[in-house]
């Protein structure tokens, strides 16, 4: 499992693939909301896809969707989640 | 001997909730129609209060904007916190709060009831989509979670008002509430405040399977072809049902207010009285109610969008577009409502978090062509241009009316982005949109929002209105003219407008407008439209009395004769720029906080009026020799 010791940006991160949040670097205030929104550290969650327009992805964890710019999702540093089962349980 | 006897006076309950948690549901089940916004002063943002009274006893229910924590981000949110905490001058501070969660979202609910518990409020917590969580096999164990709280909760269906009456009943007797006790640090990380919400969250639910049926729509809603294609479909049904579902309550009202008109004419002497009420006051009152219809649908729709969820999926779709232009998805509906009218679409830049990005969207908003432009579009596009089609297929009056809407909202863009890049300079806000899940809209929700916002319009726009309509009717009635006797009436009437002040005015600035082809008629016309931009028809009705009279025809044959082509679209350009509404000036004035902003917009909407209508009326010289 090489792969899940990847880190990369959640704007780079593949999509339909479970993962989960390591780190955040970046801009205080956009680290704030998305945390407040729910992803913390340790959250897994999934791009569902890209935005119509691109510019943008939706992402979902802890049963919510949120939709995002690139810039934004940038802040994120992602691992792929080994277990997909893993998802939503606690 | 005298008992104390126990408090009947009036408290305040906030509610309080994550976007899109049902709180408004909630409310307007709580209240349903006995609420109005409540404006405090210095504040710009008015929350939503609703009133419950029962054997003297009455609590103010106050439906506050939805909010992640005590950290805002959007001037909504500001609105919310500070209210919460009781910053609010003249508002009064909260006695009591209802936190108002998702039951399919019971973790991140907690997560806000443990940064509003340090509060220290007597609090009671109301689960909502109750049939919803039970639909996908949730089990919710109310009494175990009352227990942990320490304080109690409500589960309730809020579209069906099941359940609501116990939490009217309990606020009402002012049962008493516990302060949640939270085994939580008050300086609590997110991640400390997520693990405990979600621990408790797995002690008290078993947990429903996910929502499926949002993905399924958001595979076509938001799929990169059919997604668009939908888009298009729901703008271009908005739009249009803006334009002719208003229609026939926009006539409705115009006739009720002509046969009033008549009413007065027909059974007060003639004089200055019979003048002021006809012409002054019903002249005004019309002026306001016959957008109305068309408010009130804006505002039903923009509700009904939001509730059932797609708001937000085209704010995420259109984000890309509009983020080209120094704006951001959110922009989007403000934009669109813009082409109604430009106060309800300025109100609605609240959501906007960025205020860079708010105030470019709210100084951007006078070009979208609302539709008191669109008499006068309508008037002279059908007197001036030949009805004519262009390669046999499309109508030369239908090309012009669709250049006009397509050069204010293209001019737009392009202010926006000029000012984006110089005075409202700054990085680019971030955006970051929730997307709820699909869900069909509470009717009473709906309806009771349309009532609330356009009540607040009337409230504030229609007294505006009204008074500006006052004043211009005096600005033609002084001083007042004598004519000889004998003179026939509507010489008489042209006489007096154009011997009364506003006449002069219009004689005086008329080398002004000399480059742009605009006769002093046109000129003092143009004034008129100051109070409402539809005043220019009537205006041109005046001045042009006596030939409509003399031709036998109607005012459009006359202009068909004598206004010439390049003059028409000079008059047209002059109209998609010219930020001639003084009531859109003061709520920009309210809702940006300065002068210095709606002078920022006046003047440059003057600038590109009277430019571009300057080139358009050479140009067309030229062009037609």
């Amino acid at each position: 499992m090489g792969q899940t010791e990847i880190e990369v940006p959640l704007n780079r991160a593949p999509l339909r693939r479970q993962l989960v949040v390591r780190r955040y670097e970046g801009e205080s205030s956009v680290i704030e909301r998305l945390c407040e929104l729910g992803l913390t550290i340790g959250t897994q969650l999934l791009i569902r896809r890209r935005a119509p327009l691109g510019g943008g992805i939706e992402v979902e964890f802890r049963g919510v969707r949120v939709g995002l710019r690139l810039r934004e999702a940038a802040v994120l540093y992602v691992t792929a989640c080994g277990d997909s089962n893993a998802y939503r349980s606690s | 001997m005298l008992t104390a006897a126990p408090e009947r006076s009036s408290h305040t309950i906030a509610l309080v909730g994550l976007p899109n948690s049902g709180k408004s549901t909630v409310f307007n089940a709580l209240t349903g129609f006995r609420q109005r916004t409540a404006n405090y002063p210095g504040v710009t943002i008015a929350p939503f209060v609703g009133w419950v009274h029962r054997d003297g006893h009455s609590v103010a229910f106050v439906d506050l904007p939805g909010i992640y924590s005590l950290s805002p981000k959007s001037e909504d949110e500001h609105l919310a916190v500070r209210f919460l905490r009781g910053e609010l001058p003249d508002a009064p501070t909260p006695d009591r709060l209802l936190v108002i969660v998702d039951g399919t979202q019971l973790e991140r609910g907690l997560v806000l009831l443990s940064w509003v518990a340090p509060l220290h409020l007597p609090t009671a917590l109301v689960i909502t989509m109750i049939d919803e969580l039970k639909a996908r096999g949730g089990v919710l164990d109310v009494e175990e979670l009352e227990r942990r709280l320490g304080i109690p909760v409500f589960t309730v269906v809020g579209r069906r008002g099941i359940g609501i009456e116990e939490i009217r009943r309990s606020a009402l007797a002012w049962e008493p509430w516990g302060i949640p006790f939270l085994p939580l640090p008050p300086d609590a990380s997110v991640e400390e405040r997520y693990q405990w919400a979600r621990e408790l969250s797995a002690a008290v639910l078993h947990f429903p399977r996910p929502d499926t049926r949002s993905e399924r729509i958001d595979q076509v809603a938001l799929h990169p072809v059919w997604g668009l294609i939908l888009f298009a479909m729901v703008m271009m049904l908005f739009f249009q049902a803006i334009f002719t579902l208003a229609q026939p309550g926009m006539e409705a009202l115009e006739a009720g207010i002509g046969w009033l008109q008549q009413m007065v004419e027909n059974t007060l002497p003639e004089g200055i009285l019979r003048n002021f009420l006809s012409h002054g006051i019903l002249g005004g009152v019309g002026a306001v109610v016959v957008f109305l219809p068309q408010i009130a649908l804006l505002y039903f729709l923009l509700t009904l969008l939001e509730d059932s969820g797609y708001f937000a999926r085209a704010a995420f779709v259109v984000d890309r577009f509009l983020g080209s232009f120094g704006l951001q998805g959110r922009a989007f509906f403000p934009l669109l409502g813009g082409f109604a009218c430009a106060i309800p679409a300025i109100l609605s830049t609240r959501v906007i978090p960025s205020w860079q990005e708010r105030l470019t969207t709210m100084l951007i908003i006078p070009l979208m062509t609302c539709s008191a432009r669109l008499p006068v579009y309508t008037l002279l596009i059908t007197a001036t241009i030949p009805p004519v089609s262009v390669g046999g297929v499309i109508s030369a009056q239908a090309l012009v009316m669709m250049g006009l809407y397509l050069l204010g909202a293209g001019t737009g863009l392009i202010i926006a982005w000029l000012l984006r890049h110089t005075l409202l300079r700054g990085a680019k806000a971030p955006f970051i949109l929730e997307l709820p899940p699909y869900r069909l809209p509470a009717w009473r929700t709906v309806l009771g929002r349309t009532w609330s916002s356009t009540w607040a319009f009337i409230h504030t726009a229609g007294t505006i209105i009204l008074a500006l309509s006052i004043v211009l009717w005096a600005l033609t009635e002084i001083p007042p003219v004598s004519v000889p006797p004998g003179t026939p009436p509507l010489e008489a009437q042209r006489l007096q407008l154009e011997n009364s002040l506003a006449g002069q005015i219009g004689h005086l600035l008329q080398p002004l407008f000399a480059p742009l082809g605009f006769d002093w008629k046109i000129t003092v016309a143009i004034l008129g439209s100051f109070a409402a931009r539809e005043v220019f028809i009537s205006f041109l009705g005046q001045l042009y009395a006596i030939d409509v009279e003399a031709a036998e025809g109607t005012l459009r044959h006359v202009l068909a004769q004598t206004l010439p082509i390049p003059v028409a679209l000079s008059l047209l350009t002059f109209y998609v720029y010219a930020l001639q509404c003084i009531s859109t000036m003061a709520v920009l004035r309210r809702e940006s906080g300065s002068w210095r902003w709606v002078a920022l917009a006046l003047g440059y909407t003057f600038a590109l009026a009277y430019c571009l209508s300057f080139l358009v009326y050479q140009a067309a010289r030229w062009l037609l020799g």
